[in-house]
């Protein structure tokens, strides 16, 4: 893991590319921290790192598209797969620096309570706390796009469907909020999901019998629970998405409020999405 | 050593490889040869872990890739047809990111690197961009890569490809050097190649090995028999009557002649004796003239066209093959006349 951690460090600041992230975050960070804390006067880092949302949904796919689609492109991911190497270890070690990468940005950020609190009073257990959500968000998101990367071979492709992933989640609470709220809507996109799981299953085990089973299985519970109690169902799916909607689990932090369920989620999420990008490439491998 | 037992890969409806079975015995130089598309990227590919097969398996040194890989990894070194090199590095800092992650020790890792530079001869570019660099020395960037963490088994995909003459003979060279010490296979689909370089050579065509034998063996099994390629002045059914009459001849090949009522063609002769002096008196008895007789030796070309061609033509049936056959022989009748006639 290591020698990949250092391989792709080294390769982000061999060429512009490392620099380029960093300097374009910080540059944002800095405009956005003059424009809602020093032009308005707040000590509140809440509407800056907001706008900085955007900001990685449009730099944070290119990191990924980098690191993760590129190998596949340079054939250099032949070399990774003769290696004596876990393709755990391959996607840590990648995941890694490119969390360094944008911890780099986020740690100079950290200055700016500190710069602010000379001028006025400012909440500094609020400010880290919300620059500590900051920082699992945008590493969630990492997660996220490695996964929709490892998915493709073309890079712009990798980059395109990165950026509509992340946007995807966005605008997440909007789109949950048009969805229908009754039970049997929920019961029914519950079943759909379940199709999709098996889908998914079955793709990556690349066994049509264990997609199957993971899809009559989650068709059946989801059934039960519902003929047994359908008013669990009544809202579940528009609740559903607000929970893992990566990007509003950091309003709480941003607030001040060091979430432990928030915490949870992050963490799970990257587990989740680099254990599907481990998956994706050892498919590729068998493809 | 690897054993490769019944190594299948399809894609779609496309069968890549075929239930290949071998083994490769250890302190030899293998030799892959196929026309493109044989399908010895995907057995490569296969042999070293960087594609799972659909069907069968492969042991080296007892450790199987699937189940065992970093054991059995840590026993090969692969260098893919396209050299797996990272642009943005310099050849030092490529070696020395694949020692490390290979798991070498810091003290090692400079030694074998170093050892690799010098025996590849990229010392003098070790501090160049690898993007920068020939296609012959990033070729040889990528052999350099194969050799670190001391592996027994080095695999090479086609390490010739696209270099100039000077480089290619540099690389054979290199090739027979890493022979010396440790098991190499490499693929070609350029005969030569394989001929001048390996111990032993598996054929493939069409998915499937067709031949599998020390260089020597196949060579001889063709020497001990040969072609005559005969022209003689007579009717058609007399001399193949005299020519019948002899067992050793086994096909007899009549190509289109240009002069009136010669008779050209091609015959194939079993076993280590010499026929043209019992033919040259057999046709004189007959008062046919012999016009021009001689022997052609079956090089390892030939065998090689024949071989694939068979396998090629297998499914569709006996009567491709034989068609097949004397078209070709009738092209090179005609060049040849053309050649004899500007001689003349």
């Amino acid at each position: 893991m290591s020698a990949i951690y250092r391989k792709e460090l080294h390769l982000y600041f061999r060429s512009a590319f490392g620099y380029v992230i960093m300097a374009l975050l910080l540059l944002f960070e800095g405009v956005f921290v003059t424009v809602f804390n020093l032009a308005l006067s707040s000590s509140d880092f809440l509407y800056s790192l907001d706008a900085m949302k955007l900001v990685l949904i449009l730099l944070l796919p290119l990191l990924a598209m980098r690191t993760v689609a590129e190998e596949r492109h340079t054939h250099t991911d032949q070399l990774l797969f003769s290696l004596p190497l876990r393709l755990r270890d391959v996607v840590l070690g990648k995941y890694f620096a490119m969390l360094t990468l944008f911890a780099i940005p986020t740690l100079v950020t950290a200055l700016y309570p500190l710069l602010l609190s000379g001028m006025g009073s400012v909440s500094l257990p609020t400010a880290y706390t919300a620059l500590f959500g900051y920082f699992l968000m945008g590493a969630a998101v990492i997660a996220l796009c490695a996964f929709v990367c490892s998915l493709v071979e073309n890079q712009i492709l990798a980059a395109a469907l990165s950026v509509g992933a992340c946007l995807l989640f966005y605008f997440m609470d909007m789109l949950s909020g048009i969805l229908p709220a009754t039970a049997l809507a929920s019961y029914l996109f519950c079943l759909l999901g379940a199709l999709l799981l098996g889908l998914l299953s079955w793709r990556l085990s690349r066994s049509l019998p264990f997609g199957l089973i993971t899809a009559i299985l989650l068709v059946l519970v989801t059934s039960l629970v519902y003929f047994i109690n359908a008013d669990l169902f009544v809202c579940l799916v528009p609740n559903f998405l607000t929970s893992i909607n990566v990007f509003g689990r950091m309003l709480g932090f941003s607030y001040g409020h060091l979430d432990l369920g928030g915490i949870l989620f992050f963490l799970s999420f990257i587990t989740v999405f680099l254990f599907f990008t481990v998956q994706s490439m050892e498919n590729r491998r068998r493809a | 050593m690897i054993e490769v037992k019944n190594l299948t890969k399809v894609y779609g409806n496309h069968t890549a490889v075929d239930g290949m079975s071998f083994k490769i015995y250890n302190g030899k130089i293998y030799g892959f040869l196929g026309p493109n598309g044989a399908g010895k990227s995907t057995t490569m590919n296969m042999m070293t872990g960087c594609l799972s097969p659909t069907a069968g398996s492969v042991r080296i040194n007892g450790f199987d890739i699937y189940r065992e890989p970093l054991k059995a990894k840590k026993c090969i070194g692969y260098l893919p047809e396209i050299p797996p090199v990272y642009g943005e590095m310099t050849p030092y800092e490529y070696l020395q990111f694949v020692a490390d992650a290979k798991g070498l020790t810091y003290e090692r890792a400079v030694r074998q690197v170093q050892e690799a530079m010098e025996l590849t001869g990229i010392l003098d570019m070790k501090d160049r961009l690898i993007k920068n660099l020939s296609k012959g020395y990033r070729q040889r960037v990528g052999i350099a890569q194969t050799m670190l963490g001391n592996p027994d088994i080095i695999i090479l995909d086609e390490p010739t490809v696209g270099l100039d003459p000077k480089q290619i003979i540099e690389i054979r060279e290199l090739i027979r050097r890493l022979g010396e010490t440790k098991t190499v296979i490499v693929s070609s689909h350029i005969l030569a190649e394989i001929q001048e370089v390996c111990d032993h050579v598996l054929i493939i065509s069409g998915g499937k090995l067709i031949a599998n034998a020390p260089i020597e063996e196949l060579q001889g099994k063709v020497n001990s028999g040969c072609k005559l390629k005969l022209s003689v002045r007579g009717d058609e059914a007399g001399i193949l009557e005299v020519l019948n009459a002899m067992e050793a001849i086994t096909t007899c090949t009549l190509s289109p002649s240009r002069e009136e009522g010669v008779v050209n063609m091609t015959l194939s002769v079993e076993g280590e004796e010499d026929l043209r002096d019992r033919i040259f008196f057999a046709m004189a008895d007959r008062r046919y003239a012999v016009l021009s007789m001689e022997r052609e030796e079956e090089n390892l070309e030939s065998i090689f066209l024949r071989l694939t061609e068979e396998a090629a033509s297998a499914p569709s049936g006996a009567t491709k093959k034989s068609r097949a056959l004397p078209e070709r022989d009738g092209e090179y009748e005609l060049i040849d006349t053309d050649k004899e006639e500007k001689e003349n």
